[in-house]
């Protein structure tokens, strides 16, 4: 039951993010917002009555796989956060690590994608996702075990229940910022679309459409979904909260931290990509490490 | 039944419209993709209605006809104020008082709801190099070498230019209706990973009627900030160009203020395409430059004259090697359309076309 209840979430969550995204854009351009409701989803559905295209030679089974790989990497995400006190539809001791194992197998899903086209603008995004990614992989990964110090434990569950009394973002106010950079990285959005951006038209979907290319796009929402999930339950406190039943709680925080995501993807300029590289070795990733040392210091304490 | 449903609901959904710019039409172009009852795309892969703004000149006909082609199915290319061309099986010349969009929805809808045909290829399905005989691809050597399969040369190594570590290096062809240059423009850019190692100009880009200061400035803006990945913003600037060219109130403060908000300047890297400024001392760079745009929109007085601009003294090639792929559209989109122009003069290696 709860494996329903987390895809439910997956899917409401990308409706609303779809929707999220229709209206940020049409309140940024200043116009009337229109039909901002049914129209992603006509948009998105549209794309199954379009052909799917090929380019000369491609690798073909990965170019096929590698969005599959991406939504299942997505479900295998959210899959560790609990959507309730006694609801998670996979709980073990170190879920946290999943997570961290599917951060990691999104680098390969999406360059895969842009190396199997076999044309040059697909390829200059995976490229560049690789760069970026990496780091902001380890960033991630500091900022997490930073907010399981507390819990005593890898699993999500256990840094859930750690909440009770103070949520993380208030214990380690720099995590979730940082968390968030790897929303919009695992996404593809905003000032992380390295992959898909406009300077290459496209990026790793310049040579995709139809089916092909409605799977790939309910990815990338579908692992913004998740990667809000998992921020919600790690640094808001997840279903915690009076007076409301946990799993709305839960999709409250949710939608909140979606929306940041999304607000953060429109009004963000995307650095290019060798300084963003400098800027996340050099600056972001030693301040996570600093994150993980004084929430260290602070569990001894 | 569920076919039928599915092509219904596709009529339903806004085109997704792949715009190409001929010349004196990229402002006209740029008015249009803000239209809200499209979506304008980045590919034509992702497109199901082409639609040609301006005059095509005769030698990228070709150019054009492959990104038909690349347009999945369904699909159908209305033109605008141009003479369609005669391979088009459903070419529509849309008179000039006519609303373009208006067209293109029709056909989007009539394309899904079966009423209109979707488009043959135009170019016959053959590999780019004729059939040797040898090797995997019959390109006339064994394995992937001796030959060019599919017309394309194998990557060899080469030095990169940062750390002299020998990569694969390929050449690319961008151009000339690629969103992000100027339309007509048509480089030969040697990459190595996405760093440029040399790029040479093969077309000028097309040339551009003449709009205000202030229409230029927003729509010069507009174009960098997309680069950037704030589309939002680039579409609003865009609006506000065309209140401009209408000669209607545009609120430049407000859009001045959205701009410095936005960090625009600080994402830009320092010392990035360096040129010669109007004094013999005096040099600017992409930040430079795109901060004196917005500083002359911030201040804009429609009775001054157009500022000094930055004078190019060296060719593109100089100005992109060594730059990455982002770096590269960025320093090409802080010129305004006059100054590039002077700056992409084609190698003069017999090959170039006169317009």
């Amino acid at each position: 039951m709860s494996f329903f209840w987390m895809l439910v979430l997956i899917a409401a969550g990308v409706w609303i993010a779809a929707m999220l995204d229709r209206l940020a854009r049409a309140v940024l351009e200043k116009r009337p917002i229109g039909d901002f409701v049914t129209a992603p989803l006509t948009d998105g559905i549209a794309l199954f009555a379009r052909q799917r295209t090929t380019t000369e030679h491609p690798d073909a089974v990965n170019w096929r796989l590698a969005p599959a790989l991406y939504l299942g990497l997505a479900v295998a995400g959210i899959s560790v956060v609990p959507l309730g006190r006694d609801t998670v539809p996979v709980d073990f001791e170190a879920s946290i690590v999943l997570w961290g194992a599917c951060e990691a197998l999104t680098v390969v899903a999406v360059f895969l994608h842009g190396w199997s086209a076999n044309a040059p603008l697909p390829l200059i995004g995976a490229y560049r996702y690789v760069a970026t990614g990496l780091p902001v992989m380890l960033i991630s990964m500091f900022v997490l075990i930073a907010a399981a110090l507390p819990a005593e434990s890898l699993a999500v569950t256990a840094i859930v229940e750690s909440q009770t009394s103070v949520w993380t973002v208030l214990r380690q106010p720099l995590g979730l910022p940082l968390f968030l950079l790897l929303g919009l990285s695992l996404g593809l959005r905003g000032p992380f679309d390295y992959a898909d951006s406009t300077d290459l038209a496209g990026g790793t979907s310049a040579e995709i459409s139809g089916p092909h290319r409605a799977i790939w796009q309910l990815a990338r929402l579908a692992m913004l979904v998740s990667a809000a999930a998992l921020a919600s339950a790690v640094f808001l406190g997840g279903h915690l909260g009076p007076v409301l039943p946990g799993p709305v709680w839960l999709v409250v925080k949710t939608v909140f931290v979606l929306g940041l995501l999304i607000a953060a993807g429109h009004l963000l300029p995307r650095i290019p990509a060798p300084r963003m590289v400098t800027l996340l070795w050099v600056v972001l990733l030693p301040l996570s490490f600093a994150g993980l040392v004084l929430a260290g210091i602070e569990a001894l304490g | 039944m569920a076919v039928k449903a599915l092509a219904r609901l596709a009529a339903r959904s806004s085109p997704e419209t792949f715009l190409v710019a001929g010349r004196n039409a990229q402002r006209l172009a740029e008015d249009l993709s803000c239209d809200r009852r499209i979506r304008p795309a980045m590919t034509p892969r992702h497109a199901s209605v082409l639609l040609i703004v301006g005059e095509v000149p005769g030698r990228d006909v070709g150019p054009l006809r492959q990104l038909h082609d690349q347009m999945a199915h369904p699909r159908a290319p209305p033109e605008c104020r141009s003479e369609p061309d005669p391979a088009f099986q459903v070419a529509l010349r849309v008179p000039g008082e006519a609303d373009p969009i208006d067209r293109v929805l029709t056909a989007h809808r009539d394309l899904f709801a079966g009423r209109l045909a979707s488009e043959p290829d135009l170019l016959p399905d053959e590999p780019p190099a004729p059939w040797r005989g040898r090797g995997d691809h019959g390109q006339g050597g064994e394995g992937m070498m001796g030959g060019k399969p599919y017309g394309r040369p194998m990557p060899m190594t080469s030095d990169d230019l940062r750390d002299g570590l020998a990569l694969d290096a390929y050449t690319l062809c961008a151009g000339p209706f690629l969103p992000g240059l100027p339309p007509g423009l048509l480089l030969e850019v040697e990459l190595q990973g996405d760093v440029v190692q040399s790029a040479q100009v093969r077309q000028a880009p097309y040339e551009q009627s003449t709009v205000s200061r202030e229409t230029l400035l927003l729509a010069c803006i507009a174009r960098f900030v997309r680069l950037l990945g704030l589309g939002a913003l680039a579409t609003r600037l865009l609006t506000a160009a065309r209140a401009a060219t209408s000669r209607e109130p545009v609120d430049v403060r407000s859009l001045g203020r959205r701009l410095r908000w936005s960090r625009v300047l600080a994402a830009i890297p320092p010392d990035l395409g360096i040129v010669a400024g109007p004094g013999s001392d005096q040099q600017t760079d992409v930040r430079s430059r795109i901060a004196a745009w917005i500083a002359e929109l911030e201040s804009f007085d429609r009775s001054a004259s157009a500022g000094t601009s930055a004078v190019p003294r060296c060719g593109l090639s100089e100005l992109l090697t060594g730059c990455e792929w982002q770096e590269a559209l960025l320093v090409l989109n802080s010129f305004a359309p006059e100054e590039l122009s002077r700056i992409c003069r084609p190698e003069d290696d017999g090959r170039a076309e006169s317009a």
